[in-house]
């Protein structure tokens, strides 16, 4: 019977999970992990949070100097803020439409937490 | 004895999605049963109107996590009905690709808890082993184990690379090589046999009245399968074989869905042989004024129905008809005059997915009602037939 093989093969197989928090998992390069984004590169463009499906980027707002004709001017522009990792679903397309490539996916997994504010991701 | 009613759910220890079955009982025996369902609704169909295309493309895979891909496949069809654009070969058979490892993957969780249902926890736990491989693949090739968002209008997000290729093909001879075992396995034992044979017998005439889809209505002989009927993506250059049973009972639909898994091995590895080199479009926006299509896809369930209307680049409005929707209705039906015991392994057979299925709610009067189609249209609507 096929079942008892399987069965006496596996009492001398080693066993197929492997003790995981002690042994490090490496994703493929192509998984979409935690997101993060690097605000200083950001321009302020604000793409990325009119294409997040699940509404969970928000910008802020800084002041930024430029020089036109040695006449120095100022302006506001918003730039990234934060993304609630809690809320995104991981569909990268903030990723896609981001012009700076300013925001890319990790490949870190481990992201449950008790506290629903430690899933925000801040920079 | 006496005649008492028996709620199962809509927290209960067999099924893991909440669903109310109510019994009603003689002795041991059920003399009828009811569907409650409106425990999960989530209202997607409304979350998609107003949404941009390309953003209601990944909220449309969020509706079930077991059929994801042919969720954004269906509604991707449309939107390229619409634009009546044909695909690169290439894409679409990397499309098809993830469709039919989806339908493994699905298959095998079926499998592996149609097992568990009826204390067969030995070949649960082997199905669900062998799962890992498929789930890896998607890492692999998609990024993501669940969720794959790998559909763009238009176009496919990844390419697939050579690697992937050789990877693929070695782990569908594995999986071949499983199931060929397990299929020996289910057609000596014993105990699955007795669990599972004349149970929850559908009639070709009864499954044709109910409409049902998938592989539970090809274990009625009916062929009803999009992929051979409606030919859609890579399909129409296979050559592969619509598996159909006449019998119809739990044992014949278990043996359908392992068929299938083999019949989607043999097409993955024409896919892979017949791949065309070809460059992938780039990913672009899109922009739609105004437009309606409906589009069908094979789920690993069953025909997956999306209708979509756009105005000014956004869903105006999204149906969805779900293949677990149509399936469901037979449930009651079937329960009758079968012990309590044989109430698992029939709903089970029926491959349920409850969050996928509650798409109807009505609010009249100020009372609320989930009702499925079936009690729909003999209640709300006049000339049904
Ligand atoms: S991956 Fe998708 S859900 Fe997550 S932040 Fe980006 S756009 Fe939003
Ligand atoms: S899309 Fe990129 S550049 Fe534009 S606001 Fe978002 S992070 Fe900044």
């Amino acid at each position: 019977m096929g079942i008892k093989k399987e069965v006496l093969k596996n009492l001398l197989k080693r066993p197929s999970t492997s003790k995981y928090p002690g042994k490090e998992i490496d994703p493929e390069d192509r998984f979409r992990g935690k997101i993060t984004f690097d605000k200083k590169e950001c321009i302020g463009c604000g793409l990325c949070r009119a294409f997040c499906p699940a509404e969970c980027i928000t910008l802020t707002w800084r002041k930024k100097k430029f020089v036109v004709r040695g006449v120095e001017h100022q302006k506001i522009i918003h730039p990234i803020h934060k993304i609630d990792i809690g809320k995104c679903i991981r569909c990268g397309l903030c990723v896609d439409v981001c012009p700076v490539d300013c925001i890319w996916f990790t490949s870190k997994f481990e992201l449950a937490d008790k506290d629903k504010k430690k899933l925000i991701s801040k920079m | 004895m006496h005649d008492f009613s028996l709620p199962i759910g809509p927290v209960n220890p067999s099924i893991k999605e909440p669903a109310c079955i109510q019994l009603n009982l003689d002795g041991n025996m059920i003399k009828n049963a009811k569907l409650n369902l409106g425990y999960a609704h989530k209202g997607v169909e409304h979350l998609l109107e107003g949404k941009k295309i390309e953003q209601a493309l990944y909220i449309a895979q969020r509706i079930c996590g077991i059929c994801s891909f042919c969720h954004s496949n269906g509604f991707n069809q449309s939107i390229e009905k619409i634009l009546d654009y044909d695909a690169p070969k290439r894409v679409k058979y990397i499309r098809t690709l993830v469709t039919e490892l989806e339908r493994i993957q699905s298959h095998m969780l079926w499998m592996g808890f149609m097992f568990h249902e009826f204390g067969f926890e030995t070949m649960f736990q082997y199905l669900l082993r062998d799962r890992e491989h498929v789930l890896q693949l998607f890492e692999r090739v998609t990024g993501g184990r669940v969720h794959h968002a790998i559909n763009k209008p238009k176009t496919v997000r990844y390419d697939l690379k050579k690697q992937d290729i050789t990877f693929i093909l070695e782990k569908m001879d594995l999986l071949e090589k499983q199931f060929k075992k397990y299929f020996g396995i289910i057609k000596k034992d014993g105990v699955t046999k007795e669990r599972l044979v004349d149970v929850g017998l559908i009639s070709k005439k009864r499954a044709k009245r109910f409409c049902l889809v998938g592989p539970t209505a090809r274990a009625s002989g009916i062929n009803n399968d999009i992929r051979d009927k409606h030919p859609y993506d890579a399909y129409p250059y296979l050559d592969f074989e619509v598996i159909m049973r006449k019998k119809g009972d739990a044992y014949t639909r278990l043996i359908v869905r392992l068929l299938e898994v083999l019949e989607s091995i043999k097409i993955i590895r024409q896919l892979m042989k017949g791949l065309p080199e070809q460059k992938i479009p780039e990913a672009k926006l899109i922009f739609i004024e105004k437009g309606m299509s409906t589009s069908q896809v094979e789920a690993p369930r069953g025909e997956n129905f999306y209708f979509t209307t756009i105005k000014n680049n956004k869903v105006d409005r999204a149906k969805i008809r779900t293949p677990t929707f149509a399936v469901i209705n037979i449930l009651p039906t079937l329960l009758e005059n079968r012990p309590v015991g044989d109430v698992p392994v029939i709903l089970h057979s029926l491959d349920p997915c409850f969050s996928c299925m509650e798409r109807v709610i009505i609010v009249k009067d100020k009372k609320r009602e989930v009702i499925d189609e079936h009690t729909f249209l003999h209640k709300y609507c006049d000339h049904h037939h």
